[in-house]
């Protein structure tokens, strides 16, 4: 058997086929390699990570691999070449939702960085991301993000349904 | 530019502002301090590093003493702007061109 096959091949074996497809794009690969193995670890999801932190990488990534529920990580250190700050992400998560609007985005942030509040807190009242956690991500927050994340996908499928159902004679 | 793309630049615009900039938010948000220069929390009344008394007006109140701004959203406009480039409102004339209306 090959060491690359698909992750999502033995949890659709498992009866999961419907579980929300999580992809997590931390500040570094690791990071990002870590989260997923720790989303794999919690459960109730497909984890996913995007290794690229290039916002078309992970825009293609997204809409290839049909993620349901991204993760952005925030970087608000001074010596990052390329910015990751809440703006940045946001840019991000604005592209990936045009590309597939029914992807829910939520940002990671780092604690300590009073003054980025205003900017996390305006992000989600104009909707361009969903909800925002600061600090080390805790495994009940996550799983509140993956049950609204199913909750939307469970109205998305009924409506697509219904109207199915108007279309039949 | 659809829609969409102008409402989310705008949206991506204010959440920049809020980061970085110094929107009408930002600055309502901030109160300087006579003593020591340090930007305070719009709430606090006294400096948190050197204790000293906060006056009751914020930046934007300084800000807005210095520009002209628009009475919809707040963000500064040229003086020979007619409407608000940020929230399309219009604005309301300047003294100097009522004074030229007058003459």
């Amino acid at each position: 058997m090959s060491l690359f096959r698909k992750r999502e091949a033995a949890a659709q074996m498992e009866g999961e086929g419907n579980l929300p497809k999580a992809a997590a794009c931390f500040a570094t690969p690791a990071r990002t390699r870590r989260a997923a193995d720790w989303l794999g670890e919690l459960g109730g999801c497909k984890p996913l990570g995007i290794l690229s932190d290039d916002c078309s990488d992970v825009v293609w990534q997204c809409v290839a691999e049909k993620a349901d529920l991204l993760l952005l990580e925030t970087d608000f250190s001074t010596g990052t070449e390329d910015t990751k700050d809440v703006s940045a992400r946001c840019d991000v998560a604005v592209e990936v939702r045009r590309q597939r609007p029914e992807c829910r985005v939520y940002l990671v942030c780092a604690a300590g960085h009073p003054e980025k509040l205003p900017a996390l807190d305006k992000a989600v009242e104009l909707k361009l991301i969903h909800g925002y956690f600061i600090g080390d991500l805790t495994a009940r927050q996550m799983r509140a993000w993956i049950a609204e994340t199913s909750e939307a996908m469970g109205r998305q499928e009924r409506r697509q349904r219904d109207l199915r159902k108007g279309e039949q004679p | 530019m659809t829609e969409y793309d102008l409402r989310t630049k705008k949206a991506l615009r204010r959440v920049a502002l809020l980061e970085y900039g110094f929107g009408p938010e930002t600055l309502q948000g901030r109160k300087i301090c006579p003593a020591c220069g340090r930007a305070n929390r719009a709430h606090d009344t006294r400096c948190t590093d050197c204790g000293a008394a906060l006056p009751e007006t914020t930046l934007y109140d300084f800000y807005r003493s210095r520009h002209r701004c628009c009475p919809g959203c707040g963000v500064a406009v040229t003086d020979v702007a007619v409407y608000c480039p940020e929230c399309g409102t219009r604005l309301p004339r300047t003294r100097g061109e009522k004074r030229e209306a007058a003459v």
